[in-house]
């Protein structure tokens, strides 16, 4: 199964909510959408899923448009933000409801159900109703309910969001298992950029209803398109300098640049791509922020500015005067300077 | 205090209904005397025996109650759906004036379905009848189906269908097993609105159609009081049971709808 999007626009009245989406997901593969309120994620998923028309574009199945296919005939599940259990059905029939709306065989149905309640962890829980579960357990049956009709295509709607951290690192952990073990297709829709990074094997960042970048995590972390993309990710340092010979000269040091255009250039960094050294005394830390586990030093040699990360424990103090090392030792990433 | 107001509230809504069941039982009950003393049952046996007027009038109503029931919520449901799940110019003109006809005076309003209903050769007809009733109660009963429908979440039928299921589907295995409640309701609203209804039936009627109001009616009118009270008691009885059912049905099914107001 390949999915493409071509060209998807959409606009509702006077907005253009989407613009020229371009976008594909391949068999097996759990593609990520990752972008603020606002951007355009849910419309595009429910563009996919046949909920909404879009103004302009086609998407093709297999080479073959499904554009004008009913939503229940376009074989993909729609996972909703909330869990969307039919309230008044039992979790079985709830997980059995689309193999029975597709008429399968009575045998299938159960194995199907059956299966997927063994996977999904929630065999004790078939004959109960929805509000006799957890919000965790909810949303465990509600995807169970969506993979029970064998979509090609499983499209999650910031499905954990509902979710306490600790259930949501659960079962972003179950999510990428049942996608390994039945090499199921995903389009997951995410405002979470730690989730989006650690469960996909493709990124897509949606900013403004425009697809600002599409790669692997590791790539759009390191190697944004632009700044906007590499802020939306997180902190980075800009570090100016000169490229000259392949060799970039900047204040932190001098690294390698082969593939860059001579003159001024730009390398960026991560914070946790440039270590605190206690032994020198080149800079002076000037700002502190917390990041969870590791905290942001902003360190100032009086001319430039650097952002390091180190581990909380290590208790560095404002006006504290340390060395700066780069840990990377190869594949810098340029943004501007490219040839 | 509040309980004092309870029971003068109370006996205000009953203190008519004892009159009519003292006056159906006792004769010749008339001031100023202080209580009844000739009970009868006669009166009673010769309207439930001899009388073909009543049960053609009860006839009439039930069937005019039933349908005005089910057009009235059939409309509600899906203009309720309608005004949940979309939004646009024509959509936000309704939502304010589908309360109209409650505020219309009743004269207008069924003399404007008979001049349409004559238009179309329906005049003095069940239909015009069943019209007239249609349009006083729809408002309620799309009020009862929308505040159903805003706990059904779009989400939930956006689900539906994306596991294939079709519309029609979707009615008979989601939204009405969810809106149990809300059809009961609004069915029992629709046809006690109905039968309690005698202007419009009497107009749209042309009287070719006799309900149980316009029976009662001429009775009360010519000072008979016995009948009149008889044939009240009947009304009291079959509204509250109507009630009741519909109260106590809509209370089992709540259970499974309980979440939307959650």
């Amino acid at each position: 199964m390949k999915l493409e999007l071509i060209d998807i626009s959409f606009r509702y009245e006077e907005n253009e909510i989407l613009k020229n989406i371009n976008l594909e997901a391949s068999e097996g593969k759990l593609v990520s959408i990752l972008g603020p309120s606002g951007a355009g994620k849910t419309t595009l998923l429910k563009i996919i899923a046949g909920l909404l028309q879009p103004t302009s574009g086609d998407i093709l199945m297999d080479g073959r448009s499904i554009l004008n296919k009913r939503a229940g005939d376009r074989n993909m599940a729609y996972i909703f933000q909330a869990p969307t259990l039919f309230p008044h059905l039992t979790v079985r029939e709830n997980i059995s409801f689309g193999p029975r709306i597709k008429k399968w065989d009575g045998k299938a149905i159960d194995k199907k159900t059956n299966f997927l309640a063994e996977r999904f962890r929630i065999e004790n829980l078939m004959e109960r109703l929805p509000r006799e579960l957890s919000g965790g357990q909810q949303q465990r049956a509600a995807i169970a309910r969506g993979l029970a009709i064998e979509p090609a295509l499983l499209l999650m709607d910031e499905p954990f969001s509902n979710l306490d951290p600790n259930l949501r690192a659960d079962m972003g952990m179950l999510i990428a298992e049942i996608q390994k073990d039945l090499n199921q297709t995903i389009l997951f829709v995410t405002h979470d950029r730690d989730e989006s990074l650690s469960l996909s094997d493709d990124l897509v960042i949606l900013l403004e209803g425009e697809v600002k970048q599409s790669d692997s995590p590791d790539t759009i972390y390191y190697k944004p398109a632009n700044e906007v993309v590499a802020g939306f990710l997180g902190e980075y340092n800009i570090i100016e300098g000169r490229a000259k010979e392949n060799v970039f000269y900047s204040f932190l040091g001098n690294y390698p640049s082969s593939g860059i255009r001579e003159g001024r250039a730009e390398l960026f960094l991560r914070p946790h791509e440039i270590s605190i050294l206690e032994s020198g005394n080149d800079y002076c830390i000037t700002e502190i922020k917390k990041a969870g586990r590791t905290n942001h030093y902003k360190l100032s040699d009086g001319e430039h500015e650097v952002l390091a990360e180190a581990f909380a424990q290590f208790e560095y103090r404002i006006g504290q005067r340390v060395g700066a090392k780069v840990n990377r030792e190869k594949d810098f990433h340029y943004i501007n300077g490219k040839k | 205090m509040r309980k004092l107001y309870l029971i003068l509230f109370s006996v205000s809504i009953l203190f008519s209904t004892v009159f009519i069941l003292l006056h159906a039982f006792f004769l010749n009950y008339r001031y100023p005397e202080l209580w009844p003393t000739h009970f009868t049952v006669t009166y009673w046996t010769t309207m439930l025996t001899a009388t073909s007027i009543f049960w053609e009038g009860l006839r009439s109503s039930i069937a005019i109650g039933v349908l005005n029931a089910m057009l009235s919520t059939l409309i509600g449901v899906m203009t309720a759906r309608a005004l949940t799940r979309h939004d646009n110019t024509g959509i936000r003109w309704i939502r304010k004036f589908y309360t109209i006809p409650l505020f219309i005076p009743a004269m207008t309003l069924f003399i404007g379905v008979q001049l349409m209903t004559a238009k179309l050769g329906l005049a003095n007809s069940w239909v015009a009848v069943v019209m007239g009733h249609a349009l006083v109660t729809i408002p309620y009963t799309t009020t009862i189906c929308h505040s159903f429908f805003e706990g059904i979440s779009r989400d939930m039928e956006q689900a539906a269908f994306t596991l294939g299921s079709t519309s029609l589907q979707l009615y008979r295995q989601i939204l009405l097993p969810l809106l149990a409640p809300a059809l009961l309701l609004s069915g029992a609203v629709g046809f006690l609105i109905s039968f309690s209804e005698y202007f419009s039936t009497f107009l749209l009627g042309g009287g070719n159609i006799i309900s149980f109001s316009m029976v009662m009616y001429p009775y009360m009118n010519n000072g008979d009081h016995i009948n009149g009270a008889i044939l009240g008691v009947v009304f009291v009885i079959i509204n509250l049971c109507i009630f009741w059912c519909a109260d106590a049905l809509s209370k089992s099914k709540a259970k499974v709808a309980s979440y939307l107001f959650e």
